[in-house]
């Protein structure tokens, strides 16, 4: 394949990671590294690892499958199902299977650890949680997908997890699929690792909040099971990965199926972060080829796009774009571009000193500052790679006097000030 | 013999044994944390404690008693406003020295599932308003888990705090624990032991967070453990604990002699406790004496004479379990009868023990309905078949006006009806 994990690990800094690669109907398995920098226990091609948003297409498959059955029509108003929400009205399942719905994307809400985790943290919203009226525009929304997995626990009449188990875990016979830390603690799990003080260390918190699953958040398994599940994909739920809304140029893939991500060439897939792991799914479908590369680290993402590079070339001849850097001689940021934009959690803000652009978040207890140049004509970049990514962020929209309306990073940020 | 050794003798997954001596502690480990994983156990890898929460947890009410916060004569009621249990008296006189010896009466164990939430705890003591009562406080020992939920309850109400922060926040931080974990989020930050049942392993991880206090999640490393017991040798203010507390204790065949503030008491002044969760065992013995205390984590329901052997090389001697002996006297009528639990109606006759679930719950536990039982010693009578590794033991204990046993007794008590 052009590509040695164990090399991979050791040079992007990743503490440990899995590769598997469906073609010819076969699946081969890779694992390199430790699972924590703290136990150095190895990783096998039969540990676990967080697959973070990759869940999206799990969730997305339970919402086909009542399509399947006549159990839920995605152009009808959720409302219809979830009388009690508070949320604005027309919201559809297909908004938010397409990230169109407008809902704030970002709450990750602590609402226990109980199976009634995704139903308190759906009642916490309210109207004041939308962006903009359902169905106008692109925004991730990983709230979006917990309202969804709330839908398809009323229409199945239990909690998300027995859904997920009973429907795909069991059937496609699962072994290592742990939907949270009691049954993940029986296999070998990964670590999540961030950066303090310059140092990679484990992470203190394992996972995000149970209230998220269906938006991923606690759900781990091996590159093989994931494998194993988008197999099913090959005959089946084809119609979710018809192209159905555009995203803003840069920011992740041109456009969005239902849950999938497309990232064109007759490539889809979809990314997950959690707390320190990295995980990325790429598929051909017409070519019955998957790629699966699961890390603990933050260098997860040129890793991965290493061995999708190789991998998807020399399978099925397609060539990855190459991963975004700083042009050489870049046009200066504007005016228009300069203000404050709103995240669920905390305020970006593009400015100018001293003839350089910065961008910087800020939240209760976050206050980041980078220095970005300009990237095309309505995009940014950050100029220092972080573990080997470079930010890009998009504006969209002008406002009456010309300036952008939403800066955008794969989340619509209305503009505030 | 080696820990590698004796864990192949006793077919153990993976151990961990630690002691501490003359204040210095040394520790070692041997085999496999999960026959699925194969991961190696290490020093540093942790297991669950089990009952020997319960040590914990008397030592945060006993902090509280040090700072005046608390009298443990007084009624918990006094401290905890809204303690409810069904029958009022119990509700008014029951104290933390009731809860901490086992003789508040309260039953041993209470199942209504209240999650896995912060509130599981305080959900968990509020239903015991709905539970029958088992013996009026202070009748005599019954051990009971339920009365360290009811414990932990009082710790939070008085700390304003949940239980785990209060364990943290008073315990583990200031004795600079590492490895100390209260669920399976923190545990799996770390090399963690997965029980064992048969060689396999056992799931789930853990059950009951709502009894967390009485032992159901709190795992750490064995020298984590016997940190936490030199911080007991050192402090005066924790000697206490210590103190017999009980001038009878049921005999069921094994070493315990009496019973401190949550100390077991063995037959020589020792003390411990022991620790059984899903497929994990762990074993505590303390000689104050002799400066020296033996931890030994085992991963497997098989665990006890690996632990009895590891005991023995330092001096400290186990009683060999009990077993029914060739030629036994009658069980005589004065034991013969029907006690009663809040679960079960147990009847008594010359060869077997009949059980009569009272409710829909205890039916649904699939209690064996007859085992055969004969005559251990005076007032002790023996189960003839093993089961979980031993045979079980139980005492008659009392004597009504018709000169016949008032309680029989497998560690929690059930009293005569018929």
């Amino acid at each position: 394949m052009g590509w040695n994990l164990a090399e991979l690990v050791q040079r992007h800094t990743v503490p440990g990671a899995q590769v598997a690669v469906l073609a010819n109907g076969e699946i081969e398995e890779h694992a390199a590294g430790v699972l924590s920098l703290r136990t150095r226990i190895e990783t096998t091609t039969d540990s676990v690892f967080q697959i973070g948003s990759i869940t999206k297409i799990w969730t997305s498959t339970l919402a086909q499958k009542l399509v399947n059955e006549g159990v839920l029509d995605l152009d009808c108003p959720i409302h219809h199902y979830l009388p009690n929400l508070e949320l604005v009205e027309g919201i559809t399942a297909r908004h938010l299977l397409t990230h169109t719905s407008g809902i704030d994307g970002n709450h990750f809400t602590e609402t226990g650890m109980d199976d009634s985790a995704v139903a308190r943290f759906v009642a916490t919203l309210t109207p004041a949680d939308q962006l903009f009226p359902p169905g106008a525009m692109f925004s991730y929304s990983n709230t979006g997908f917990a309202v969804l997995g709330r839908l398809i626990e009323v229409l199945r009449d239990k909690p998300f997890h027995d859904v997920l188990r009973e429907e795909l875990v069991t059937p496609l016979g699962l072994q290592t699929v742990s939907t949270n830390a009691y049954e993940a603690i029986l296999h070998r799990a990964a670590v999540g690792h961030e950066q303090t003080d310059g140092v990679l260390n484990p992470v203190k918190t394992w996972a995000l909040a149970y209230s998220n699953s269906p938006g991923g958040a606690q759900l781990a398994m091996s590159a093989h099971d994931l494998l194993t599940f988008i197999r099913l994909h090959f005959t089946d739920f084809a119609e979710l990965r018809e192209p159905q809304v555009p995203v803003p140029p840069n920011v992740s893939a041109p456009h969005w199926g239902l849950g999938w991500m497309l990232y064109g060439d007759g490539v889809v897939g979809h990314t997950g972060t959690t707390i320190g792991q990295k995980a990325f799914l790429r598929v051909v479908p017409e070519k019955q080829v998957a790629v699966a590369v699961l890390t603990n680290g933050l260098g997860g993402a040129p890793l991965a796009h290493e061995v999708m590079t190789h991998t998807l070339r020399d399978l099925v001849g397609v060539e990855t774009p190459p991963r975004l850097t700083p042009p050489p001689d870049p046009e200066p940021v504007e005016d228009w571009m300069h203000g404050t934009y709103r995240g669920t959690k905390g305020n970006y803000t593009i400015s100018e000193e001293d003839g350089s652009a910065f961008l910087t978040y800020t939240s209760r207890d976050i206050h980041d500052r980078a220095e970005i140049v300009r990237f095309d004509e309505a995009s940014i970049i950050t100029k220092e790679p972080d573990f080997g990514t470079h930010y890009v962020l998009t504006f969209v929209g002008r406002d009456e006097t010309g300036r952008a309306k939403f800066l955008h990073n794969s989340n619509a940020l209305p503009r505030i000030a | 013999m080696n820990l590698r050794e004796l864990i192949e003798k006793y077919d153990v997954p993976g151990a961990q044994v630690a002691v501490l001596h003359d204040g210095e502690i040394h520790d070692e480990a041997a085999g496999v944390l999960s026959l699925h994983t194969k991961v190696e156990t290490t020093t540093d890898s942790v297991f669950k404690v089990g009952s020997i929460t319960k040590l914990w947890t008397a030592t945060l009410v006993a902090q509280l008693a040090a700072e005046g916060a608390l009298d443990l004569d007084q009624p918990v009621k006094n401290r905890f406003p809204g303690f409810q249990l069904s029958d009022r008296h119990a509700t008014e006189t029951i104290t933390a020295r009731h809860l901490l010896t086992h003789t508040s009466g309260i039953a041993a164990n209470h199942f209504t599932d209240t999650g896995r939430n912060d509130d599981a705890l305080e959900r968990f003591v509020a239903t015991l308003a709905d539970e029958e009562q088992l013996l009026p406080p202070g009748t005599l020992f019954s051990y009971s888990n339920t009365g360290f939920a009811v414990l932990g309850r009082l710790v939070e109400v008085v700390r304003g705090k949940r239980f785990h922060q209060a364990l943290r926040d008073h315990l583990v931080t200031p004795l600079g624990l590492t490895t100390v974990a209260t669920d399976p989020y923190e545990a799996i930050l770390h090399r963690v032991a997965v029980g064992h049942t048969e060689g396999t392993p056992t799931t789930p991880w853990a059950i009951s967070y709502r009894t967390a206090p009485s032992g159901s999640h709190l795992a750490m490393s064995a020298r984590d453990l016997l940190t936490f017991v030199r911080h007991h040798l050192t402090d005066p203010a924790l000697a206490s604990l210590r103190e017999p507390q009980l001038d009878d204790v049921p005999e069921f065949g094994d070493s315990i002699r009496g019973w401190g503030l949550a100390w077991m008491i063995f037959g020589d002044g020792d003390l411990g406790h022991t620790g059984n969760s899903k497929g994990q065992k762990a074993f505590l013995r303390v000689i104050p004496g002799r400066n020296l205390a033996v931890a030994v984590f085992t991963n497997s329901t098989t665990g006890e004479p690996l632990a009895q052997e590891v005991f023995a090389a330092h001096g400290i001697d186990m009683a060999p379990p009990p077993v029914p002996p060739a030629n036994p006297a009658p069980v005589d009528d004065p034991m013969h009868g029907t006690y009663r639990t809040p679960l079960f109606d147990i009847t008594l006759t010359g060869t077997s023990l009949l059980y009569h679930p009272r409710t829909e719950l205890a039916a649904s536990f699939n209690v064996k309905p007859r085992t055969e039982v004969v005559r251990l010693g005076d007032d002790t009578i023996i189960e003839t078949e093993p089961r979980f590794g031993g045979h079980r033991v139980m005492s008659l204990i009392g004597s009504d006006e018709n000169g016949r046993a008032k309680y029989l007794h497998n560690g929690a008590a059930a009293y005569r009806i018929a």
